[in-house]
Parts: C-alpha cells; sequence; structure tokens
C-alpha cells in the first residue's frame, strides 16, 4: 500500500517536473519562432505581436501583463522598435524576470548620422531595428536567447547549447539553399513601403530604391507617391512591396501608374501563410519575390 | 510674486532638464499643449454667438524611472497664467511580495476607468459633465498612498485600495471644511473578447468623511460621503486602421450636507457612455451622452470662461437631487502624425430639467432651457511617443 502510495507521489512530482516549462514571452513572433528551437521541450513561447501586425505600434494590453507576469524569459527586438514592451513588463510586476534584448552584438544598419527629431518622421533612433530579416542575423538572436535560458535555467544549459549548434547547422545549410534561390534576385530593385527591408536586401543582394512613406512612419502623401511614380517609371522598378499591415491604397496608385506589381512580404514569421517559423519565413519571402 | 518665481523655477527646470538627463538615467520629457476655438449660445453671457478663442491647457509631463523598482510621474500644467502640479508620484513597480504596487504622491484616483486619464487623451474633448458635478472641475484628485496587487486568477484582474487626504471632499464645499482621511477602492478585470476585442470592467467605491462648516462659517458637523462606480470598457481594434472603443460609467452618490445649518443627506446619480470609430488609421468620429445631476451652470464653469468671473458658488450636482443636466456631444477627428497633432471638431448640446430652483446658487439659471456650443480643438505634443494603452 505504501509502495503504491510512493509510486503515486513519484509520479506527481514527475508531473509538476514535466509541467515547470521556462514560460518565454517574446515581442514578436521571430523571436518566438528561435526560441522555440532553441528550448525544445523544455519551454513554453509566447509572442505579444502576431506575425501580420506591427510590431512598430502594439497595445499595451493588461492581458499581455497578464502573461509576463507568469513568465521567466522575456526576450524583445531592442533598438527601440519594442519599446511597448517596457510598459508591458512593468505592467506585470515580475520582478524575477529575465529580459533579453536581442539586438546585443547586432551589427546594426541605419544608425543616425546627425542629431534625429521629429521632423524627420518617426525614424529609429538607434538604427534600424529590422535586423531579424538578415538570416545571419539568426543565428546572433540565438545566442542571445540561449544566455537568457542558461540564466534562468542553468540545469538544462548542456540541451540548449546543443539545441543552438543543431539551429545553426539547419541555418547554415538553408543559407547556401537560399543564397540560390537569391541567384536570380541580384540587383533586382524594389520599393518598400516602410525602410522594414535594409538587411534583407544586404543579405540577398536586393536594392531597395525608395518607400512608399515620405519618412518613416509618416502616411503617404499624394506628392510624395507622385515622386515614386517617377522614380519607378525611370528605374524600371517591377515590384512595390509591402508589409501585411499597410494599407495598399498607395502601393495600388503606384502599381497603377506605373505597371509594378504590389508584392505583400511577411516580415514575419506568420505574416504570410507558409511563414510558419523562422527558416520558413525566409524560404517565403525569397519565393514570393521570385513570382513563384 | 512667489507664485511667479515659481513658475520661473519650474520653466527653467524643464528647459535645463534635457541637457542634465542625457548625462543622467533620461527622464521623457513631453509638453501639451490644448488649443480651443467655440462659439456658443449660452443666453446671458457677453461672449454669446463670439468666437472665442482660448489656450485651454498646457501640461508638462516629467516621466522615468527612478531605479529598477520605482518609477515617477510629474504633470505640471497651466491653464492660464500660473503653472499647477497636476500629478506627482512615486511607483513601486516590482520586487514587493504579493505582486503589490505602491503609489504615493499626488495623482488621479483609480475611481472608475476614465478618472485616471487626462483630458487631451479623449476624443469628446472636455470631462464629462457626470464627473464633474460628482467629482469635481478636475476630476477626483488627492493626495495619498495607494497599494494594488494583481489577484490570482487565471486573467488579469486588480485590485486596488488607496487612503487619501480627503481634500477633494473636504475642499468642494461651499465653506472649505477641514479633511479627514478617506478610502477609495476599485476591483476591475479585463477580458479578451474574440480575436480582436478586449473588455474591462469595474466597480468601485469611496467613503469618506470631513468637518463640514455652516453658513455661519462654525466647525465641526461631521458629514459623510458615501460613491460607487460601475465601468466598463470595451474596444474592437482589428488593425491600425480601424478600431471601435464603447465605454460607460455610472456613478452613484449619497452624501451629508448642511441645509439651514441641519444635517441632511443626499441620494442621486449620474454617468456617461460613448461611441468611438477610429477609421483610415488617422480619423475617428462618435458621440457621447452624458447625464449629471444638478444644472450645469455657466457662470461656474471656468472651462468655457462664459462670462465675467464670478465666484465658483453654485452647489455642484453631489448635492442637488431635483434638477439634472443632459448633454450629447457629437465629435469628429484628426491626428497628423498620431498624437502629435490633433484636431478634433465637436458640437454639445445641454439639456437643464429644473424641477427645484430653490437648489440653484444663480437664479438666472431657471430662465435657461438648453445651450449649445461649437467647438475646434487642436492639441499638439512634443516628446517621447506615448505607449497605446488600452
Ligand atoms: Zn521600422
Amino acid at each position: 500500500m505504501s509502495k503504491y502510495l510512493v509510486s503515486i507521489a513519484f509520479v506527481l512530482l514527475l508531473s509538476t517536473v514535466a509541467l515547470a516549462k521556462v514560460a518565454i514571452v517574446t515581442s514578436t513572433t521571430d523571436l518566438r519562432s528561435i526560441a522555440e528551437m532553441i528550448g525544445g521541450d523544455l519551454v513554453t513561447v509566447e509572442s505579444l505581436n502576431k506575425g501580420a501586425s506591427n510590431p512598430h505600434s502594439v497595445e499595451t494590453l493588461p492581458s499581455y501583463m497578464f502573461k509576463v507576469s507568469k513568465a521567466n524569459l522575456y526576450c524583445k527586438i531592442g533598438l527601440d522598435l519594442d519599446s511597448w514592451a517596457a510598459p508591458i513588463i512593468d505592467g506585470s510586476r515580475n520582478g524575477k524576470l529575465v529580459v533579453v534584448d536581442c539586438s546585443q552584438n547586432v551589427p546594426v544598419l541605419g544608425k543616425p548620422t546627425q542629431k534625429v527629431d521629429a521632423s524627420m518622421g518617426d525614424v529609429h533612433p538607434l538604427g534600424n531595428p529590422h535586423y531579424w530579416l538578415d538570416p545571419n542575423n539568426g543565428l546572433i538572436i540565438a545566442d542571445n536567447i540561449l544566455d537568457g535560458l542558461i540564466t534562468v535555467d542553468p540545469a538544462n544549459a548542456e540541451t540548449y547549447r546543443k539545441n543552438r549548434d543543431a539551429f545553426a547547422t539547419k541555418l547554415s545549410e538553408k543559407l547556401t539553399e537560399w543564397k540560390g534561390l537569391a541567384a536570380k534576385l541580384q540587383g533586382t530593385e524594389i520599393v518598400t513601403y516602410h525602410d522594414s527591408w535594409p538587411y534583407f536586401a544586404n543579405a540577398f543582394g536586393i536594392k531597395v530604391d525608395g518607400f512608399v512613406e515620405p519618412r518613416p512612419g509618416i502616411e503617404p502623401t499624394p506628392s510624395h507617391t507622385a515622386e515614386i511614380i517617377e522614380l519607378v517609371k525611370k528605374r524600371q522598378i517591377k515590384m512595390i512591396c509591402i508589409e501585411p499591415y499597410f494599407s495598399d491604397r498607395a502601393p495600388k496608385t503606384i502599381a497603377r501608374e506605373t505597371g509594378a506589381q504590389v508584392v505583400v512580404l511577411p516580415p514575419s514569421v506568420g505574416g504570410a501563410p507558409g511563414a510558419n517559423d523562422y527558416l520558413s519565413l525566409f524560404d517565403t519571402i525569397l519565393k514570393t519575390l521570385a513570382g513563384d | 510674486m512667489l507664485k511667479h518665481l515659481a513658475t520661473i523655477c519650474l520653466l527653467s527646470l524643464v528647459f535645463f532638464m534635457p541637457q542634465v538627463t542625457l548625462a543622467l538615467a533620461p527622464a521623457d520629457l513631453s509638453a501639451i499643449g490644448d488649443f480651443r476655438a467655440f462659439t456658443h449660445n449660452i443666453e446671458g453671457s457677453p461672449k454669446k454667438n463670439n468666437l472665442n478663442l482660448k489656450m485651454q491647457e498646457l501640461e508638462i509631463a516629467i516621466q522615468g524611472y527612478l531605479n529598477p523598482y520605482a518609477k515617477a510621474d510629474v504633470f505640471v500644467s497651466s491653464g492660464g497664467d500660473n503653472f499647477e502640479i497636476e500629478e506627482a508620484s512615486a511607483t513601486i513597480l516590482r520586487g514587493l511580495p504579493v505582486n503589490l504596487n505602491i503609489k504615493v504622491g499626488q495623482y488621479l484616483v483609480d475611481f472608475g476607468k476614465l478618472n485616471q486619464g487626462h483630458p487631451h487623451g479623449w476624443s469628446f474633448v472636455d470631462r464629462p459633465i457626470s464627473h464633474r458635478m460628482l467629482l469635481g472641475a478636475d476630476g477626483l484628485k488627492d493626495v495619498g498612498i495607494g497599494v494594488s496587487t494583481l489577484l490570482p486568477i487565471g486573467v488579469y484582474s486588480k485590485l486596488s485600495l488607496n487612503v487619501l487626504s480627503g481634500r477633494s471632499l473636504a475642499w468642494e464645499d461651499e465653506e472649505r471644511g477641514t479633511e479627514k482621511p478617506m478610502g477609495v477602492g476599485r476591483w476591475s478585470v479585463f477580458l479578451p473578447v474574440g480575436e480582436h476585442g478586449n473588455m474591462d470592467a469595474g466597480i468601485s467605491g469611496l467613503y469618506g468623511t470631513y468637518l463640514g462648516k455652516d453658513a455661519a462659517g462654525a466647525d465641526g458637523h461631521n458629514l459623510k460621503a458615501t460613491m460607487a462606480v460601475v465601468d466598463v470598457k470595451y474596444k474592437y481594434h482589428p488593425s491600425d486602421y480601424t478600431s471601435l472603443v464603447l465605454q460607460g460609467e455610472w456613478l452613484l452618490n449619497h452624501r451629508q450636507l448642511l441645509r439651514d445649518s441641519a444635517v441632511t443627506s443626499v441620494s442621486n446619480g449620474g454617468g456617461f457612455a460613448f461611441v468611438d470609430y477610429g477609421f483610415h488609421k488617422r480619423f475617428n468620429a462618435g458621440m457621447l451622452i452624458d447625464y449629471a445631476p444638478g444644472v450645469f451652470d455657466y457662470q461656474a464653469d471656468d472651462l468655457y470662461e462664459t462670462g465675467p468671473e464670478e465666484d465658483n458658488n453654485t452647489p455642484l450636482g453631489r448635492f442637488d437631487n431635483q434638477n439634472s443636466t443632459l448633454s450629447l456631444t457629437g465629435f469628429v477627428g484628426f491626428g497628423l502624425v498620431e498624437e502629435t497633432t490633433l484636431i478634433r471638431l465637436y458640437g454639445r448640446y445641454m439639456k437643464f430639467n429644473i424641477d427645484d430652483p430653490q437648489l440653484l446658487a444663480n437664479p438666472e439659471m431657471t430662465s435657461k432651457k438648453s445651450q449649445f456650443l461649437l467647438g475646434l480643438q487642436v492639441i499638439f505634443t512634443m516628446g517621447p511617443h506615448k505607449p497605446h494603452e488600452f
């Protein structure tokens, strides 16, 4: 009988251990995907922003604070993109939360060389924060998350390191594949809605000639749209690339006047069908650009 | 003289702050201006049918972390020549047992949901008359200590309790009474509704006493005040381009007061509800309906400076259970770049229901049945972007 009880107690204990996974909350779905690959079965990961929603302007919902109140680790994009995470983290009251800034050690593009003010629009003052769109930065993100995971769960450090190495191998395999896909896109000139794509363009040899936004975060104006129409005609640009969370009104006007195509690109995991994780995100973007 | 000195000190603080804070831990500094152009048909006002221009408010906000555990919020505002402290509080955010937050200072009390916000954030432009008549011209603002915790249930649910100086009760009386500590509490629940919707509902209560003075100025009448408010907000927000907000509150009020040197009591209530529809990212339009006990007397309304400045001697709605005011406000707004430049056009119709003229301090009001006001508001905000709160 007592043996029976002991085994029940043991099973209960085991199940609580099994339940006590490391709870991770991330700002975006891309960080969620990488955290899932590093954490594997030992973690649960939730992203606050959805893949097809604008990461610049996330509402600080109390339900998000509730999620963070139960978390061990928070992974943010940093570079001021997700400054909305601060009031959510404060509102969570979680004193034990470890916060990882995934932009650490990322070679940042577009750092302003002069004093930034609001006359320039919503310029990202610390440089362009859309760095996850260069897959080479995926590994830097993974390393930052790995550090955070080891801090909150040192007992499983070995497993996390193994997962990170497996991710690195998979990523480098995919990189070769993507380079192949991107070969025929070399030198392709595009116009994008917002300056979300400099890292991606850099990584795959694409040239971004202009933006639908007259200045970062500023709604399209007729005069700027006219300038872009001229640019698209002059440079014979074939694609106006937009994120799923922007209005396609101005891009469609440009397309109508120039014969270029409006292409909706997923800037994040979950931003389009097929972009289910960090690796298939690039498959989807490259295939969409190649017109497959 | 002293007032001017204080203003100069404050302004120099504000101007030198950026340089200082860049080197130290940076505090966020913002300035918010509220400009109005309006006209109205208020009988008896020398400004009837005039084009009136007014700098309604300039608010300066300094907000930042004190250390890893606490932050502070300071708001000073000027409705004219002098600055006054709107809010000044410090909050311990984390590190306390049972998820406690502690807030000290002068602040807008979480009595209902709307009271915690600042008017420039409201599409309907002015504080609802139900709040102005039952809580005060600037809402329920007091000095005290507030503690709050998140309840250990499966959703976000906050319980807060405040011990306050009670001046917000005592100072509303015709003769300023002597304040005694009062208590205010609120319990709220936040729930996601569907994929793109959320709702927040709360109940709050207030209990306080103060020493009231009679007409002769004699102290010593212990007067009780009990209030409650139920608040509900729903927001549907499928994208950056579209949103729909439905929000309302109902306030209940039970007061003791001195009438003809005798303690008597009044029970009444009031509230508001509004719908605000956001479209094409930068536009919004909506409607507010607002009901308050008492007659909203324009001569006591410094907001619209409708006549020569008079003593604010009109009994407020919290002491009036016979007369009432119903108001309807329509509004359309345009945000050039989010909150940095907001332009709002609004029209407000007010209808008075006067059953007992004896309760009106301003006898002129008895001949008034309604009034209409048409206004334009421009809000400009300098400083870092504010988070988009629910
Ligand atoms: Zn951006």
